[in-house]
């Protein structure tokens, strides 16, 4: 199997294409350099012909006498064809060399042909010496070339390097971000996108790393009364009440646990939400199906729900799954936090870039200074695992909203709980 | 002995409370950091047992509180969190024990004692003299002394701490239930036994009254010895 490497393709098309580049350089040069060398001696020749014809013409001279007027190396002769010769040039070789020919028509009547034969082993010399040096620069250039493609590759690729370089040392125990200083911009995205995806993983650790914790310690609680209950109670001999009142206790406990191990699995079940495929819905009639659903919750308590929004219809493309688990969570806090017969408000929000939903109730409010968000967190007294709000975090990361928890800022006393969702995250990708 | 419960899960401070009260200790119990702090600044006690992750508070703080008010009051943390990190964090930060849970409670029981016996024996032999808190016996050259309840209380908390000076106040607290109930006074019946059945009839002095201070274990004493 062929494993691909950048730098070898880099370097094997460069020497490829410079290599073909030369070569074909160096065969235009030479064929020019022989055609213009081979036409220059055809072109002496012609005009050779031309002047024998024009002076022995008038004077009727014979051959012997044609070599006069033209220079040595030439052969001169008048010879009788009785066929018009195909081309009147000729290039052949003897033993003593190479030799070209003309034949130039000197009397139409009589088919005589004036003959000229002219020995060109200077010129053939000539273009051998300039075969063999353009043979010599092509090789010296051909080395040239292999060592600019690897010079080159090399330089094109460090950056690449350097980025891998970068992220082969990094594991989960050892995240770093990538400093796009030194980085060509053309790899800045690339950048961009690997170091906010470190930040997330270092952020989901710390949060799984809080989760084991807290679900150590909110586990090994009721286990720790269990036994020390009952191991204090065998100490003496009791009365039944005593013996009763421990068992019960247990039995509380053993509740207590498993009200906390179904939170937790649902921490589980709610990371495969992530995963979801999103659909087309309308925000406003979710929201408002929604808000009929938690009317039975919050009947109970004689507490009002309404659901206002600024537009009639917002056609959105998300995983409802998710926003779900924010929804549900903030109004079930919202419920258990307010008295009876009091009013909590569902507001939805279309603005120009980003949506709206927030939900109002008018219990006691929050303390702001503590994380609400971070996992095994209750507030006051109530009941529940205090993890609520951690999933609804997780669950606003993976939508890419933002949820805010803070008190009301109207008089009135209540929590605000807020959803931000970007139009970006919720527009369908084309 | 008074120890300090600091624990919010409310059946575990409880059941903590009873099981330590049934062997005999004095116990106050706080849910939480600032019911802590108060119970530190009224009263001394020997050891504190303390959860690490209080509602509003830190245990390893409050250790550090502690002591900084006695060092010699031990200081045991309890706490569902098993790793390495968390035990060598606390145990660095002036905690004498670390526990964590669920744990068994003879086990506590056990650490609990070890913790008190300030670095000697259930038992204790000075000379001819013994002390058995377990048993509630004094042995002198092999009799048995008649000496019981507070006196005998009294007398063994000052063996223990006989290298020290014990005021009133640190007496009440360690065997008294109520010490703000109590007039100091009880202290002084207690050592007036104590010199009645003991110091008179064997000819030996064992506790030695340092006034405007407390008092202190003095057997065995220069002449004792010859």
């Amino acid at each position: 199997m062929q494993v691909k490497s950048i730098y070898k393709q880099f370097y094997q098309k460069l020497i490829l294409a410079t290599s073909l580049f030369l070569i074909i350089l160096s065969f235009i040069f030479y064929g020019y350099t022989k055609s213009t060398i081979f036409q220059e001696i055809r072109d002496s020749l012609y005009s050779d012909a031309e002047l024998i014809l024009s002076v022995s013409k008038n004077a009727q001279v014979n051959s012997k006498n044609f070599n006069v007027i033209t220079h040595n190396g030439i052969n001169i002769d008048i010879v009788t064809l009785e066929q018009i010769p195909e081309s009147p040039f000729i290039t052949f070789k003897t033993k003593s060399g190479t030799f070209m020919q003309v034949l130039f028509l000197f009397d139409e009547d009589k088919k005589q042909y004036i003959k000229i034969i002219k020995n060109i082993n200077s010129s053939i010399e000539m273009l051998n010496k300039i075969f063999n040096n353009l043979l010599l620069i092509s090789l010296g250039g051909l080395i040239m070339v292999i060592l600019y493609a690897f010079t080159v590759s090399k330089t094109l690729l460090k950056p690449i390097i350097d980025i891998t370089k970068k992220l082969s040392h990094m594991d989960e125990n050892f995240l770093t971000q990538i400093n796009k200083k030194n980085l060509p911009i053309e790899f800045h995205p690339l950048a961009n996108s690997i170091n906010s995806l470190t930040m997330r993983i270092e952020t989901n650790i710390r949060f799984k790393k809080e989760l084991f914790i807290g679900v150590a310690h909110e586990l090994k609680t009721p286990l720790a009364v269990m036994k020390l209950k009952n191991e204090v109670t065998l100490m003496k001999v009791r009365e039944p009440q005593k013996y009763q009142e421990t068992m019960r206790l247990t039995v509380d406990q053993i509740d207590e646990m498993n009200k906390m191990i179904s939170s937790i699995l649902d921490i589980g079940r709610a990371e495969g939400a992530q995963f979801e495929k999103p659909e087309e819905i309308d925000l406003v009639q979710y929201l408002q199906r929604k808000t009929n659903d938690y009317r039975m919750l919050s009947a109970k308590k004689k507490i009002i729900l309404t659901f206002f929004s600024n537009v009639n219809h917002h056609q959105v493309y998300l995983q409802s799954t998710l926003l779900n688990q924010i929804i549900q969570n903030f109004v079930q806090n919202a419920i258990k936090f307010t008295p009876d017969d009091k009013a909590i408000a569902i507001r939805l929000e279309k603005e120009k870039d980003l949506t709206k939903i927030t939900i109002t109730d008018e219990g006691k409010g929050i303390d702001e200074s503590i994380d609400l968000f971070a996992p095994f967190k209750r507030m006051g007294e109530e009941s529940g695992a205090g993890l609520g709000l951690f999933l609804a975090k997780n669950a606003a990361d993976a939508l890419g909203a933002a949820i805010f928890l803070k008190n009301r800022s109207d008089g009135i006393s209540g929590c605000e709980a807020s959803i931000i969702l970007p139009h970006t995250r919720l527009n369908k990708p084309n | 002995m008074r120890i300090l419960i600091i624990e919010d899960e409310i059946t575990l401070n409880r059941t903590l409370q009873e099981g330590l009260t049934d062997f005999g200790y004095q116990v106050d119990a706080a849910e939480n950091y600032k019911d802590a702090e108060y119970f530190i600044d009224i009263r001394n006690y020997d050891l504190v047992l303390t959860d690490w992750m209080l509602p509003d508070g830190d245990g390893i703080e409050l250790c550090k509180i502690v002591k900084n008010r006695s060092s010699r009051t031990a200081v045991v943390i309890l706490s569902a969190r098993d790793d390495k990190d968390s035990e060598i964090e606390a145990l660095k930060s002036g905690a004498d024990d670390y526990i964590k849970k669920p744990f068994d409670f003879d086990i506590l029981l056990a650490r609990i004692e070890a913790r008190l016996r300030f670095g000697g024996t259930n038992v204790i032999e000075i000379e001819d003299l013994v002390i058995n808190p377990d048993e509630e016996k004094i042995e002198y050259n092999g009799e048995e002394i008649e000496l019981k309840g507070k006196p005998f209380e009294v007398l063994t908390h000052l063996a223990r701490h006989r290298d020290q000076i014990v005021s009133k106040e640190q007496l009440l607290d360690a065997i008294w239930e109520e010490p703000e109930l109590v007039t100091p006074n009880v202290i002084e019946v207690a050592i007036n036994q104590i010199r009645q059945k003991m110091d008179k009839p064997l000819n030996i002095s064992t506790i030695e009254t340092i006034r405007r201070r407390g008092y202190r274990f003095c057997y065995p004493t220069a002449d004792e010895e010859k």
